[in-house]
């Protein structure tokens, strides 16, 4: 049994679904934290810990209006959140949000402040706030001015504007993503309100803008078009450097990694795919695929391979993967009633993010859940033949990835790797696959062939109980069920001939005890594994008491010989048989001896359905009708009556003839007609004869015709069908 | 809005669009190889023929040319037989392409598309000799039944073919958009709305009405759609996304096939009588529906539709109005309002907001009124604006000839 190839823990029959349910969702409104957030990089808890540990709490701050986008001061004390209502400046601390400044008093409901995106400057524009606008505006907002905030309106896109960015660096040069299909750049230097550059993507409109952290004068955009560019400012020629077909559907949202190389890109395909911008490459190094469109990505500080998402729709959650281990998020929050709109990462373990639910909120990353946590990681099944496989999580300690055997997307390991695989083409995996062992036990708990051959021959007609029970205790001793052929034995005793002697009926008990003896002395030498022989030891001592039982409530039972006493008899025999879980054997006993015993209705249906799913299993259908059709019960006579299809092969190209309901005459595939008759080349409409030797076949007349003079097939193959010929009617 | 309305005249000549305005009409050529679906998609997204009929298509033989024009949307869709190259000098080429909009080249990528390609490689380049403005759009069809990563393989692989080629004969600066599409879902109407919204002018003008509407009456998602081919010719300018893009177009099939049961007759359009009121009243009623299976996939995502409730009430408060115009009302058990105003006889607006913000159900139906005003207004203009256009044109066509 290989290992799962895409890391999941595989699930056979047991369910290992999703649970997003938190473990405290204790969701009331605090504006702060219970416990003081720790943000000093500890971040591997045990689960035991989390456990235990007083629920987390996010801070949450309240806001009139749908929040569309949020970012951070340079410093991360303050916090501006936008939407298009609001506008304002938010004090974040550790322990409370508190407004600063609202910047949209005084200001009349003009569309320029119904902001899309909304980006705080650095270095030399540490007090300034640029918005984009839904009409294609573009606002700065000046912290240090007094009165009016607004310091300058750009309106030069003429649709909206789906993303601004600062330069990281000087903090001078904002570019801009617009939906009309332009970036443009933006030197705040020059209060002159024209473009310094305007770079035509020659796309679809452009949904996110990102200058590359280590080298400035770079940056990506994601398109609506599916495509990701990165350009260089330098370059003056009206040409993007790269260009990678990323996503299928449009791409939303791309972040550079702080390498300044491996870029991340998200799209409306549900995936998040990483990127290695300096290589030549088609295909993304990585491939995350989420559960809703992928609206906003943001590497996580510190952590190379992490990376933290939000989606467009439908999915509430705020989630942070590890590149290398794709399938599952490794934490996510669960806190915003609606999808989360944008969020940032104040610190490697603080983010904030912002929704439409008019929440603004401060998480640590102690107060997200481990979906890992909520998962089975061991996973069993079997077959019907007593097959067992498992596959046990070998992963050691709580750490999410193994970070020796898969190296990250900036170890320099990876670097070393990436740089050598290209002379040597050794491959290195990229993807975490969690350790398993898996194995595949055979148990023989249930035999086969035993039940195959009894299902197939054992009498269960009850007209004759005396000659049924013979039959089935011979059919049971030979298949050496020596304690089988003793009950149907004691069944006989019992029903067909009740004026029998007791004294036989002590002879066959105690020919049981010798029997039951050896039957575990046979089962001791099959059993294949130790466990095995102790659990048969075991049964055999059960086998013990209850002969002993038996024998001794027999003998009784056949001096008393009254009716009531056999039914006390049957119903243990019965229900010994139901705690052996030997279905067949209890539906066999009462179908021979029903008239003479009572079993509820419910425990009836139980055992036929049961037995019948078990023939079912072992392709013995003919077995099972002939049961279903015996069953005392409507519902499971029901079964044989609904949804039986008689579907009609090709005589000449053995293939299905899909419209045997409208009555086919010809066959799809190979055009010939469907039994035709050998003589007159007619469709046989009615009577067909046919010879089981050679298959050929005709009207019945033209047939008798034909063979009251010949003796071989009339088409001239050869065979000499008169001697086997078999007329039977087919219609 | 009765069904026959819409039917579109088709005129198989160009003759009779020619004397109109045929030459300012925009054109949307489609083009590919045999037998990769350029007529199925053709008639599946303008003539409302049911997918699975396609099949039954017979290959076209000569060049099928149609009016399209309601509305914002005006075009001739031209729909080319395969196997004809008409680039040869039989053709004339400046005839064919010196009008055009926009070029889809249709590939197959159930099929091994290599030929495809060299096809569409030497179609751009000699259409773009001929005709340098016209916008390249490339479907590559058929994708369903494809697996996704077959699906961003194919088209990778594809979009890099054509680029080298194109960088080979020196015109990489040729812009070629690429969709996947099927006919058996949203795709090609999606990618159909995509290239028309290409061709409509008033589009910035469009977005931005709807971004006013969206913001002030707390719509998340509005779509501007075109009646009978459930092509959106705008939204607003927040991303599309696939769930609510098909649970609307499937709300306007709704919409339609009641409207076929219950709507008021065309001809009685002029008198909306009570009593046709009160049917529909009791039709909302009734039909609080499990019947209606709205969506296959889309509406899962919205948590199940499975208790709709359908409304669809004539709104008779505009008696100056001669049809009443038709809205809809449908609730969804994730708490999401899909609400539908027919704007005019071909456009209908979907909105897909909030249940909280659907208290303010006046304050909606206000901004509707509004933006129903603008969208009017923006119709008129370019109306004018295209008469004076063939009029100039008209007038230098004169000079023109009698300068000859």
């Amino acid at each position: 049994m290989p290992a799962n190839s895409r890391g999941q823990f595989p699930t056979f029959g047991s369910q290992t679904g999703f649970n997003p349910s938190r473990l405290s969702s204790d969701s009331t409104i605090v504006t702060e934290s219970a416990t003081p957030s720790q943000s000093d990089g500890q971040e591997s808890q045990s689960p035991m810990d989390t456990l235990n540990a007083p629920p987390y709490q996010p801070l949450r701050y309240q806001l009139p209006g749908a929040l569309n986008a949020l970012s951070s001061s340079p410093d991360g004390e303050y916090v501006v959140v936008a939407g298009r209502e609001v506008l304002k400046v938010l004090h974040v601390t550790t322990q409370e949000v508190t407004e600063y400044i609202n910047l949209r008093t005084g200001s009349n409901l003009s569309l320029n402040y119904s902001s899309n995106d909304v980006k705080w400057g650095n270095n030399a524009t540490k007090n300034k706030i640029a918005t984009a606008a839904t009409n294609g505006a573009i606002i700065i907002w000046d912290l240090n001015k007094s009165g009016r905030k607004t310091d300058r309106v750009i309106s030069e896109h003429t649709r909206a504007v789906n993303r601004v960015c600062f330069q990281p660096n000087s903090g001078f040069t904002l570019l801009s993503a617009s939906q009309d299909g332009n970036i443009k750049a933006w030197d705040l230097r020059d209060p002159k309100s024209l473009a310094k550059y305007s770079y035509e993507g020659k796309s679809e409109s452009v949904r996110d803008v990102q200058f590359n952290p280590l080298h400035t004068y770079e940056f990506a955009a994601g398109f609506e078009t599916g495509t990701i560019q990165k350009w260089d400012m330098r370059n003056l020629k009206p040409i993007y450097d790269r260009k990678v077909s990323a996503h299928n559907g449009p791409c939303l949202t791309v972040d550079w990694h702080s390498d300044g190389r491996t870029l991340a890109s998200g799209g409306r395909d549900r995936t998040i795919k990483v990127w290695d911008m300096n290589s030549d490459s088609r295909k993304p190094q990585y491939t995350i695929r989420t559960m809703a469109s992928v609206s906003r990505i943001q590497w996580r500080p510190g952590y190379d391979n992490e990376i933290a998402s939000c989606a467009l729709l439908s999915d509430n959650g705020l989630h942070v993967w590890d590149v290398r281990r794709p399938n599952i998020a490794k934490y996510t929050f669960d806190e915003h009633s609606t999808t989360p709109t944008g969020f940032q990462w104040l610190s490697s373990d603080t983010i904030i993010s912002c929704a439409k639910d008019r929440y603004f909120m401060r998480h640590d990353i102690v107060g997200a859940y481990q979906p890992i946590e909520l998962l089975r990681k061991n996973g069993i099944g079997w077959n019907i033949h007593g097959d067992l496989v498992f596959s046990i999580d070998k992963s050691a300690g709580d750490s999410f990835v193994d970070e020796i055997s898969t190296p990250g997307v900036t170890s320099p390991a990876n670097r070393k790797q990436r740089r050598s695989r290209t002379s040597t083409g050794d491959e290195m995996p990229l993807q975490y696959i969690p350790p398993q062992t898996c194995g595949i036990a055979h148990l023989p708990l249930f035999d086969y062939e035993t039940f195959s051959v009894f299902a197939q021959n054992y009498v269960t007609s009850g007209e004759d109980i005396k000659m049924a029970c013979e039959t089935n205790a011979k059919i049971a001793w030979s298949m050496q069920r020596f304690r089988a052929a003793q009950t149907w034995k004691i069944i006989q005793l019992l029903f067909a001939d009740m004026d029998d002697e007791a004294s036989s009926s002590v002879n066959a008990s105690d020919n049981g005890y010798v029997k039951a003896l050896e039957d575990n002395t046979v089962n001791g030498t099959d059993a294949a594994s130790e466990t095995d022989s102790e659990t048969s030891l075991r049964q055999g001592g059960n086998d013990y008491k209850d002969h002993d039982d038996l024998s001794s409530s027999s003998s009784e039972s056949n001096e008393i010989s009254s009716m009531s006493q056999n039914q006390e008899i049957v119903n243990d025999l019965l229900s010994y048989y139901t705690e052996q879980s030997d279905v067949q054997m209890c539906v066999t006993l009462f179908l021979v001896i029903q008239q003479h015993v009572h079993v509820g209705l419910e425990q009836l249906e139980d055992w036929f359905t049961s037995y019948i799913d078990l023939l079912h299993r072992f392709k013995l259908w003919t077995s099972a009708t002939d049961i279903i059709n015996a069953c005392p019960i409507e519902a499971v006579r029901t079964i044989n009556m609904n949804a039986t299809t008689i579907n009609i092969a090709c005589n000449n190209c053995f293939k299905l003839v899909l419209s045997t309901a409208r009555a086919s005459w010809a066959c799809d595939k190979c055009h010939k007609l469907l039994n035709p008759c050998s003589l007159c080349h007619q469709t046989v409409r009615g009577l067909y004869v046919w010879c089981q030797g050679c298959n050929h076949g005709g009207h019945l007349e033209h047939m008798r015709d034909w063979f009251s003079n010949n003796s071989q097939c009339p088409t001239g193959c050869g065979h000499t069908c008169t001697l086997d010929m078999s007329t039977r009617s087919h219609s | 809005m009765e069904y026959d309305d819409y039917r579109y005249q088709t005129d198989n000549g160009s003759e009779s669009g020619q004397e109109t305005t045929t030459g300012h009409k925009p054109r949307i050529l489609l083009m590919g190889l045999q037998r990769s679906g350029k007529s199925s998609i053709q008639r599946v997204v303008f003539n409302k023929m049911p997918p699975n009929d396609t099949l039954y298509l017979e290959s076209t033989t000569k060049i099928q040319k149609e009016d399209v024009t309601r509305s914002f949307i005006d075009f001739q869709v031209w729909d080319f037989p395969g196997q004809i190259n008409f680039f040869e000098t039989a053709y004339d080429s400046q005839e064919i392409f010196g009008e055009v909009g926009a070029l889809i080249f249709v590939i197959d990528a159930q099929d091994d598309y290599r030929e495809a390609v060299n096809r569409l490689h030497y179609t751009v380049t000699s259409a773009y000799r001929v005709n340098p403005n016209i916008t390249f759009e490339v479907l590559i069809h058929k994708v369903d039944g494809l697996s996704d990563d077959y699906k961003i393989d194919t088209q990778r692989d594809i979009q890099q073919r054509t680029a080298d080629a194109l960088a080979d004969a020196q015109m990489e600066h040729i812009q070629l958009s690429y969709y996947l599409t099927s006919i058996y879902d949203h795709s090609i109407y999606e990618a159909f709305s995509k290239i028309i919204q290409k061709l409509i002018r008033e589009l910035p003008t469009l977005e931005n009405l709807l971004n006013v509407l969206c913001s002030n009456s707390g719509i998340d998602k509005a779509y501007l759609f075109d009646t009978l081919t459930k092509i959106y010719i705008a939204t607003d300018s927040s991303p599309v996304d696939m769930q609510s893009y098909e649970i609307c177009s499937d709300m306007i099939d709704v919409i339609i096939d009641i409207e076929c049961i219950y709507g008021a007759q065309n001809s009685a359009s002029n008198g909306t009588t009570p009593s046709i009121n009160d049917v529909e009243e009791d039709r909302s009623a009734t039909l609080s529906s499990p019947s209606l299976s709205v969506g296959n996939g889309g509406v899962n995502g919205f948590g199940g539709a499975d208790s709709l409730q359908e409304q669809l009430m004539s709104d008779t408060s505009v008696a100056s109005e001669p049809e009443a115009e038709a809205s809809s009302l449908i609730k969804l058990t994730n708490g999401d309002v899909l609400y539908l105003r027919e704007v005019n006889r071909l456009l209908v607006l979907i909105c897909i907001l909030r249940q909280e913000s659907f208290e303010k159900h006046g304050l909606i139906d206000y901004n509707f009124q509004c933006f129903k005003e603008a969208i009017t207004d923006v119709f008129e203009f370019s109306n004018t604006r295209n008469k004076l256009n063939s009029q100039l044109a008209d007038g230098n066509e004169l000079v023109n000839n009698t300068s000859e």
